[in-house]
């Protein structure tokens, strides 16, 4: 039961580029009801054929499409536009004045880490995360040798 | 005063200009290069050029501990991050931003920047106000809105006409501040008899403001 109402509650998911595109997929194919934001609307067409969640054009940093997409009743929210300004301003938006439990943000610059420290708020480092993988390949291609 | 300004084009301009004349400690940082020799040849003030929102570029222009960041570009989010960087990295005291999109005013302070302010919302507050009132009427907002100052000149039809001040049913949150009565400025007090052809200069809460008007003027609120 508390399980249906939880599923129930939207996630968030703002910019529709390679990386919000799966992430909205694979929350839909999970049975979750997502809603994906975007300026672009060619930004949709990278949406698998399975997502069954809900579209929208727009700013999301703009209030009135937060809360058309039910931003109020949000359960998460993953900001992963383009822009770092943008994905720290929605962030804080969802953590600090909405209060989404779980709010998930994109950097591309390490140096924001600073700005989010504090709040319930996590981070994904693509640079960081491409660096260890980075490490990993090259130190097992070494051990080959 | 130590002051930064981020971006903006003729707005950075005028600011520079008027805060030079008040002997401020000036640095201005924006991203267009041509812009900034432009600046540079007519200025005698730190040019920083580079993109406001990295944090390399905000050290560079060494703004640490500045008394005011007044962030002008063109992008809201830009300008957030911007003002956050200058509090929580480099501990500027006062930070004050612009934004295009008048939704964001009360979402920027209460995410903490100080003053945010909103061409389009000023704008749009005042033909407002002035559409929703009578054309001899002038007011002005202050305190985002909360408290007005009105400006109306009493004519022979109304009903305050002849009346002591302390004799019309004012409500609370009002003063009448001051009665401008030909070239004479008069302070008023209960005793005060308004006649006609005076203007009123008064103070009120937003709230209460279309009903101090029509108690004045004696038209249905």
């Amino acid at each position: 039961m508390f399980f249906t109402k939880w599923k129930a509650r939207p996630i968030l998911v703002m910019g529709c580029g390679w990386f919000g595109s799966r992430v909205a997929g694979d929350l839909s194919l999970k049975g979750y009801s997502v809603f994906v934001i975007d300026k672009d609307q060619t930004a949709f067409r990278k949406l698998p054929d399975h997502f069954s969640g809900y579209e929208i054009i727009g700013d999301a940093t703009d209030i009135r499409i937060l809360e058309r997409a039910e931003i109020q009743s949000a359960q998460m929210v993953v900001a992963a536009t383009d822009h770092d300004s943008i994905n720290c301003l929605i962030s804080q938006m969802a953590s600090r004045i909405y209060h989404i439990p779980k709010v998930y943000v994109r950097f591309h610059d390490p140096e924001n880490q600073k700005l989010i420290y504090g709040y319930q708020i996590e981070a994904i480092y693509p640079s960081e995360l491409t660096l260890q993988e980075f490490n990993r390949i090259a130190f097992l291609s070494e051990v080959k040798e | 005063m130590k002051i930064v300004i981020a971006g903006g084009r003729n707005k950075a301009k005028f600011l520079i200009e008027s805060l030079q004349k008040k002997s401020h400690h000036l640095i201005v940082i924006h991203p267009d290069q041509s812009y900034c020799d432009n600046l540079a040849s007519d200025y005698q003030i730190p040019i920083i050029y580079g993109e406001p929102t990295k944090k390399y570029v905000l050290e560079d222009a060494d703004i640490q501990g500045a008394d005011v960041l007044i962030a002008l570009t063109a992008n809201d989010a830009d300008n957030f991050i911007i003002c956050q960087m200058a509090q929580k990295l480099f501990f500027v005291k006062k930070v004050v931003c612009v934004v295009t999109n008048p939704g964001n005013v009360e979402i920027f302070k209460n995410l903490g920047v100080h003053t945010v302010i909103s061409a389009t919302y000023m704008v749009a507050k005042l033909i407002e106000q002035s559409s929703t009132i009578e054309n001899l009427i002038q007011s002005l907002s202050i305190e985002d809105g909360k408290v007005t100052i009105n400006e109306i000149t009493v004519t022979e039809q109304y009903p305050v006409v002849n009346q002591k001040i302390s004799q019309i049913p004012f409500p609370k949150d009002m003063i009448i501040s001051c009665v401008i009565r030909q070239t004479c400025l008069l302070i008023p007090n209960g005793e005060t008899i308004l006649k006609s052809g005076d203007t009123l200069i008064f103070v009120s809460i937003a709230k209460i403001q279309d009903e101090v008007f029509s108690i004045i003027t004696g038209g249905k609120k």
